[in-house]
């Protein structure tokens, strides 16, 4: 009997560290855009994967700017006035540089607003984008898995030591710290930096 | 493309990144259609224009992140403020989005109110109103009335008001400083308002001159006081400050005289008539203070004698010195004598093209007098007027005495067209409101003085659907005429095109250089004068009103100039430097009259004068002079202040101009703001104002320290005293990096407040309404103390601003439960909100107080929030937030120099405080960096830190205020 | 039985007693709950409204960024102490007088110590970031500040409640097993699950026994840390008038002295309705009585030293603070404090004082007052004049904190009076062990 009622606090217990783990998982999980819907579907993987083009060339913000930026509806007309004219996808295209109309693209990646992410400085470090955006050239529609996931929060309070999932804080300052530890940079660890 | 197009689209993507405010599920982001050179998004580009917030004319750069201007700063090429900016300029973004910017064309429904109209439709009934009365040959009936222009855009305003035939333009400031023209014309033969050479003179003696709060140019006359009167550029000069009511520049004063009002010119030539006895002055100077008697000049003006004396030496031993006059008391019906005893002061002591620069004129010398805005608004009344055009930033029937009746002469005119683009008193009476760009998005130039020419370009796209007045003028100008684009006299298609042309001459092909710089700066040389000696009629300035009265010092306030600045928000809630009040206007008592009448602060006080009533809550002050009562001009709320639902601002007028009389200077026939005498009762109600300063007396706390000049000087012949390490048991904290610190000259700093607006600007700080700043809810990261010490009718007053004192060891790290406050490896005390819980223990043991709680949720309402720094985070409600030493600048620089492949050198990072300081109070600089500004400023024998002994070794470091002996 | 002072009751009696406090109850303790659930609404709604708009609902203000919610959070953690004193410190010392009053007195702490639980909660800005607070491995990397004090009270006041409960069940378990046997239906089954199946017999009795004793000395240096802990939140802290080493035994002391007042106000109306006078008698009134007395005379000491300790420092802000508190806006606080808890107890040096239960409810009330004010006045006016001359200021509560502070009470008062119905608020098996054995022949009077 005794027993039993152990069991039973201890039971509670668990309940109330899991309630509270998933309340703070979902409390931090940041926003992010189903990749289904974007207005013309655009695949990564021919431009960046058959075509092997440059992620900056299209995305060419992201070397001197905090944002990685979109290319231009002229900069996207520049190859496809000829290239693939015909396609559907594409005509839609020329239709938003005829009407010159801005493409509304859905957001994927979104950081809450209290983080300040540079891509500027990464860029400078000699980062690749994979290694945050995942295998963007196998990509047909580009998506992005992050947040925080409770099964991560329980494995932690296990005592097990998981890879935080991308795009999230435990994320970054591991590649931080390994980062200063192996390649001896200085990349920060202050709070503020990325906080303010 | 033209820039204007392409403006038009990246404020699309603009929007997107702009935002503040909560997370969305899914938000779309809007790429350019067409790439540009100007603006990557997510970096900021800089365009240069000038300020229109007043008629000083500073330079501005002006902020602009995808599309949006986000922050105002000084141009440090301009010459008249070199960097520098007060708080309206601060400020004037919060005009630019203002939530009562007129989102389009109205027309006047009858006699009901406004509706909504097309451009075309509007403009049409403009162009009607012109061709018909032109048909009827009644050109003359049309006026047309703007702020200052002094550049080509005023030309253009002349030029169309030719073509049509209309009455010259009436350019329209309240502050026109003629009494000074006047003068000159009388003792120099010169209708100009001369440069004043502060920067150059040793004592400088002023009668009322205002010029830290609105005299001329307060941004650029504060910069070069400083100059000559900070300990610290090796100079100490001395300033004498003559005024019934100790106003801002009065507490800056070495020696302030407080005098009876109305009888600074007979104090002047008290001051000529002891230099020309005891031989300091030119003996050609007696006939013109011939029948001057220092004794019962001493009664009158009721400065003793000996104080008189010892200011003529003072004044007359300066080499050179410089006397100067201005401000309420010197807007008597004696204005003009005054300022010509002054100008003899300046001439006998030999100051005139010393200190006294004709030459380089104030553009505040093309200001219509006051005689013809009578005449107009004689003509209204007297409806001659049959059509009256009303440029944008005046307002007359707010900014001009009620015994004009201007508000009743405009309602008599049949046709009135305002430009404004915010509404305002005179709006209202309007017709059709076409609603000019704001000038951030606007062209034009302004030239604040000879040689001076600032240029405006558009920072961004009109936020609004506005139009520049330039442009709609040309438009209806030309269809009245029946001309069509590039014929007849008002070819241009665009004031844009107009002034391209206009500037091609000054810039010589390089008007891309010019726009960067911000203008065409030549200097101007010294014109050689003469003074004629004559002598001066020394009767202090007529009164009206009941004899027994109080005389009415109604003074323009450094906030909000003449009403146009307090739609701002940030305005209303910075304080007043000296009362400490926000959101209110207030009558300042005197204590004796306070006794006298049993009144307390927040007491209900009715001012009366032959006009009408004012009821205002009373501000008691011992410095006030106690003939005199004074109400600060330009207290006004705008709709949008009074729809915040935290503000319960009361409806009835703050507006001295209500209850003064048309009164001019005899003379000059100048607008007399010093015209009448009030009488008090109190009427037993109470509407507390909201003082945010608990006490100004220090309690021996030395928060703000000062020390004697002889002292100083020696100090600094010595030296600092070495330094003792701090005994303590824990090993002190290693800085890898830099370690931030920051220096505060509390002798340099003069009370402006910019600082403090610079800094709501920049950290994205919201304001919190009456009720709760008047409950210490306040939200500022920096705020301005004012502590008074010695006599309270006279007291030495300090001015410290208070912010984050980042502590080595800080009081509030130790106690967050969760790390949200820690400190950071560059000597910053960070404050992470995303990590606060908000159990405000860090606020409870700061001894400082400085660090702020969101106690709600505060609100934007738009389109301010597009105003909001995007490299700053909004904070959420609940959450602690404080001065960060602007971390996000930081950041920038540290960025800036890795680019350059170098460290962060000394000047890379500037806080905003520091950039808008005009007397550069501020250092900010890295404390492991010997050779860095503020290291060297920390090693001054002036150092000192506030509440040193309780140990928290601030990183900030304050330098005592150097008090002259005879102070 | 009225008069229970001429024959000691039998176990008969006891039982019979003790059961009879179990009846459905009548219309004034319905009166009561009604008046208790009105008020407990307001605390919710007012703490609701809290949390949308935002802490601003509350009269905080700089400098006074903690008021009312911590003042009533420290009185309920000092109410607290006397039930784990009375039964941990009184059973180890044997002090048989405690037997009647211990099982209420422990309700009674358990009860506060939750009710103090919610203020941290209440007082937070982000409450529902409030597991920030708590230490757990998570994949942001981050951890509590083990160095600040409120961390310290989250481990202090866990620790305290759990222990202090465990303890109040497991004394609990032999009187539930005589509910059992006396109880029929639904009742008799609740009862019979929660008695975990105790008989009574011999080895039960030698375990429990031993149990108990471990649990009484686990829980007796608790009494002493818990507020010693709270203590440290404003001695760890900067603030004239918190920064003091006074304070660990100060807090104890006051929390002992207010526990015991709370003890008699709840125990005295309990003798009264239930006729437990033969329980409850004078000799335990008066022990009681002669207990707030010493406490209180020492809590005076302590109000001494630390007005000696401001003077003697001669360091110009802790006296300046000490002035104002005396003689300025918060004086009034000050002094009701003064009166409640340093004069008002001195009536209990007369015998007859300590044994009339009107006297002894009316110091008592006092007391528990004066305790509520001496929060009070360390916090409010201590924050109101400390360093900064700029940003001295007045606080003015809010109809939320009004609401919730007195909701507080009511949180308590319903989960105590939901208490006393459905258990024994008496301990049946200790008291027979104060009263002889029943004989064979009827027991002669003494």
């Amino acid at each position: 009997m005794t027993a039993k009622a152990g069991v039973g606090a201890l039971g509670v217990a668990l309940l109330a560290i899991l309630i509270f783990l998933a309340v703070s998982s979902w409390s931090r999980q940041p926003a992010v855009a189903k990749p289904s819907n974007q207005p013309i579907n655009f695949p990564h993987n021919v431009h960046v994967g058959t075509y092997k083009i440059d992620c900056q060339y299209c995305h060419s913000e992201a070397r001197r700017s905090e944002y990685a930026g979109l290319p231009s509806v002229e900069r996207c007309m520049g190859c496809h006035k000829i290239t693939g004219a015909a396609l559907p996808e594409v005509k839609k295209l020329a239709e938003f540089h005829a009407k010159k109309e801005p493409i509304p693209w859905v957001r994927v990646n979104k950081l809450p607003e209290f983080t300040y992410f540079p891509h500027k400085a990464h860029i400078r470090a000699g980062l690749k984008c994979q290694t945050c955006h995942g295998p963007v050239e196998t990509m047909t529609t580009y998506a992005a898995q992050t947040g925080p996931r409770l099964t991560n929060d329980l494995l932690n309070l296990v005592g097990l030591r998981p890879a935080p999932p991308p795009l999230t804080m435990g994320w970054c300052v591991d590649c931080h710290r390994k980062e200063n530890a192996t390649a001896g940079r200085h990349a920060p660890l202050d709070c503020v930096t990325c906080h303010h | 493309m033209k820039r204007r197009d392409f403006f038009k689209i990246v404020t699309a993507s603009g929007a997107a990144a702009a935002a503040g405010g909560c997370q969305q599920a899914t938000e779309s982001i809007l790429p350019l259609v067409v790439p540009n050179e100007q603006i990557v998004p997510g970096v900021a580009s800089w365009f240069a224009t000038v300020c229109r917030e007043c008629p000083a004319g500073c330079g501005v750069l002006a902020r602009n992140r995808e599309g949006r201007i986000v922050k105002l700063e000084g141009n440090p090429d301009h010459p008249v403020n070199a960097g520098a900016l007060c708080l309206r300029g601060q400020a004037a973004l919060q005009g630019l989005y203002h939530p009562d910017r007129i989102a389009g064309p109205m027309v006047r429904e009858g006699s009901g109110g406004f509706k909504t109209a097309t451009w075309e439709a509007a403009e049409k009934l403009v162009v009607e109103k012109l061709t018909a009365l032109r048909g009827a040959g009644k050109g003359r009936a049309i006026a047309l009335v703007s702020q200052l222009e002094s550049g080509s855009v005023g030309a253009l305003l002349d030029r169309w008001g030719q073509a049509l035939g209309a009455r010259p333009r009436v350019t329209l400031e309240p502050f026109a400083y003629e009494p000074i023209r006047a003068a000159n014309r009388i003792t120099f033969n010169r209708d100009a308002i001369p440069y004043y050479a502060f920067e150059d003179a040793e004592t400088i003696l002023s009668f009322g001159a205002d010029f830290i709060e609105t005299w001329l140019s307060n941004v650029g006359y504060a910069r070069m006081f400083a100059r000559m009167h900070s300990f610290r550029d090796g100079r100490a000069g001395t300033f004498i400050h003559v005024e019934p009511r100790q106003s801002l520049t009065a507490s800056n004063a070495d020696e302030w005289v407080r005098n009876v009002p109305g009888t600074e010119g007979l104090l002047a030539l008290a001051i000529l008539r002891v230099m020309v006895d005891e031989g300091m002055a030119d003996r050609r100077f007696g006939d013109a203070v011939a029948g001057v008697d220092l004794k019962k000049a001493a009664e009158t003006t009721g400065v003793a004698a000996e104080t008189i004396k010892h200011v003529a030496k003072a004044f007359a031993h300066a080499k050179p010195g410089l006397a100067i006059g201005g401000g309420v008391a010197v807007t008597g019906s004696n204005a003009t004598e005054t300022q010509v005893a002054i100008n003899l002061l300046n001439a006998a002591a030999g100051n005139v093209g010393k200190t006294v620069r004709f030459g380089p004129d104030s553009a505040y010398g093309k200001i219509t007098p006051h005689a013809e805005v009578a005449a107009l608004a004689r003509a209204m009344a007297g409806g001659e007027i049959e059509m009256l055009v009303l440029g944008p930033g005046v307002n007359p029937a707010f900014t001009l005495p009620s015994g004009l009746k201007l508000a009743d002469a405009i309602r008599k005119v049949a046709f009135v067209v305002s430009f404004a683009n915010v509404p305002d008193q005179t709006s209202e009476l309007a017709h059709v409101v076409l609603p000019a760009t704001h000038w951030l998005e606007s062209w034009g130039d302004y030239a604040p003085r000879e040689g001076v020419l600032g240029l405006l370009q558009p920072t961004m796209a009109p936020i609004r659907d506005s139009r520049p007045m330039g442009d709609t003028l040309l438009r209806v100008g030309r269809a009245a005429l029946g001309t069509e684009e590039g014929k007849g006299p008002l070819p241009w298609p665009t004031v844009e095109q107009y002034l391209k042309s206009a500037w091609e001459p000054l810039v010589k092909g390089d008007l891309e250089g010019a726009l960067r710089r911000g203008g065409v700066f030549a200097d101007v040389a010294t014109a050689a004068v003469t003074a004629k000696i004559a002598p001066v009629d020394a009767s202090p300035a007529k009164l009206e009103g009941d004899a027994a009265g109080l005389a009415l010092l109604a003074y323009p306030s450094l906030r909000f100039y003449d009403g146009r600045s307090a739609i701002s928000s940030w305005l209303q809630e910075s304080p007043d430097t000296m009362t400490q009040a926000v959101w209110d206007a207030w009558v300042e008592v005197s204590t004796e009259t306070a006794q006298k009448l049993g009144i307390a602060r927040g007491d209900m006080l009715a001012v009366k004068s032959p006009q009408g009533t004012l009821e205002l809550p009373a501000y008691v002050s011992p410095t006030l002079h106690p003939g005199a009562v004074a109400i600060p001009l330009g207290h006004r709320y705008t709709p949008y202040q009074q729809r915040l639902q935290y503000v319960a601002p009361d409806p009835r007028s703050m507006n001295p101009m209500t209850i003064l009389p048309a009164a001019t200077d005899a003379t000059s026939g100048a607008l007399a703001f010093m015209s009448v005498k009030v009488t008090l009762t109190k009427l037993g109600t109470r509407r507390p104002l909201a003082v945010l300063q608990a006490t100004h007396d220090q309690d021996d706390r030395e928060l703000a320290q000062h020390v004697d000049l002889r002292a100083a000087r020696e100090q600094a012949l010595r030296g600092k005293a070495p330094h003792e390490p701090p005994i303590t048991l824990y090993a002190d904290k290693q800085y890898p990096g830099p370690r931030w610190g920051m220096t505060i000259d509390v002798d340099a700093c003069v009370g402006c407040q910019a600082c403090v607006v610079a800094c709501q600007a920049e950290n994205n700080v919201p304001v919190v309404g009456k009720a709760s700043a008047a409950y210490g809810r306040q939200l500022h990261w920096l705020r301005l103390e004012r502590w008074a010490e010695g006599k309270p009718e006279r007291p030495t007053n300090l001015f410290l601003p208070m912010l984050c004192q980042h502590c080595e060891v800080a009081p509030c790290e130790p106690v967050c439960p969760v790390f949200a406050a820690y400190r950071t490896d560059e000597g910053l005390n960070g404050q992470v909100y995303n990590r606060c819980v908000g159990t405000r223990y860090c606020g409870n043991n700061c001894p400082y107080h400085v660090r702020r709680f969101n106690w709600f949720q505060y609100e934007f309402p738009a389109p301010l929030e597009v105003q909001l720094n995007p490299d700053v985070t909004v904070r959420q409600l609940g959450v602690m937030e404080k001065c960060t030493m602007c971390v996000q600048r930081i950041v920038a620089g540290k960025d800036r120099a890795r680019d350059e492949k170098r460290g962060v050198r000394d000047g890379d990072i500037v806080t905003a405080c520091q950039q808008t300081c005009p007397t550069q109070a501020i250092t900010f600089g890295n404390l492991k960096d010997e050779g860095s500004n503020a290291t060297k400023l920390t090693h001054s024998p002036r150092a000192y830190h506030v509440l040193e002994e309780i140990g928290t070794r601030p990183s900030v470091t304050y330098l005592r205020k150097v008090v002259r002996e005879h102070a | 039985m009225s008069d229970g002072h001429s024959t000691p009751p039998t176990f008969a009696d006891v039982n019979r007693d003790v059961l009879r406090t179990l009846e459905p109850p009548g219309n004034l303790y319905f009166a009561w709950m009604c008046v208790v659930a009105l008020l407990l609404a307001g605390f919710f709604f007012a703490w609701a409204g809290q949390v949308w708009w935002g802490m601003g609902m509350a009269g905080k203000r700089v400098p006074q960024m903690w008021a009312m919610y911590i003042t009533t959070f420290v009185f309920w953690i000092g109410i607290g102490h006397a039930g784990t004193l009375i039964s941990a410190i009184l059973y180890l010392f044997r002090a048989r007088w405690r037997t009647s009053i211990y099982r209420a007195a422990e309700a009674m702490t358990i009860f506060a110590v939750m009710t103090a639980g919610l203020f941290p909660l209440i007082h937070a800005g982000r409450m529902w970031f409030a597991y920030f607070l708590l230490p757990y491995p998570n994949q942001r990397y981050l951890w509590p500040n083990f160095r600040s004090p409120l961390v310290w009270d989250v481990f202090a006041i866990s620790t305290y409640l759990s222990v202090s409960t465990v303890f109040f069940i497991v004394g609990l378990v032999p009187d539930i097993a005589a509910l059992r046997d006396a109880s029929t239906g639904w009742r008799r089954r609740i009862y019979a699950m929660l008695a975990l199946g105790w008989e009574g017999a011999d080895n039960q009795w030698r375990h429990y026994r031993r149990a108990y004793g471990l649990l009484a000395a686990l829980a007796t240096p608790l009494v002493l840390s818990v507020h010693s802990v709270v203590s440290w939140d404003f001695a760890m802290a900067l603030v004239p008038g918190w920064h003091s080493t006074l304070f660990a035994p100060f807090f104890v002391d006051g929390a002992i002295f207010s526990g015991f007042a709370m003890v008699l106000v709840l125990g005295l109306p309990m003798r009264h309705f239930f006729k437990l006078h033969a329980y409850i008698q004078e000799k335990h009134l008066d022990a009681m009585g002669k207990l707030i007395l010493v406490t209180g005379l020492v809590l005076t000491y302590f109000y001494l030293c630390e007005i000696f300790t401001s003077l003697y420092s001669g360091e110009h802000i802790e006296k300046a603070s000490l002035f104002w508190k005396v003689t300025q806006n918060y004086a009034w606080a000050l002094w009701t404090m003064y009166f409640c808890n340093c004069v008002a107890p001195l009536v209990l040096f007369s015998r007859r004082a300590r044994t009339s239960p009107v006297v002894l409810y009316v110091v008592s009330i006092l007391v528990l007052i004066g305790m509520w004010f001496e929060r009070f006045n360390i916090i409010v006016p201590s924050l109101g004049h400390d360093f900064y001359p700029y940003t001295w200021g007045i606080y003015y509560p809010s109809p939320t904190d009004t609401m919730i502070v007195i909701g507080s009470f009511a949180f308590f008062f319903l989960l105590f009076l939901g208490f006393i119905k459905v258990m024994p608020s008496l301990s049946i098996v200790e008291v027979k062990e104060t009263i002889p054995a029943p004989m064979r022949e009827k027991a002669h009077g003494h």
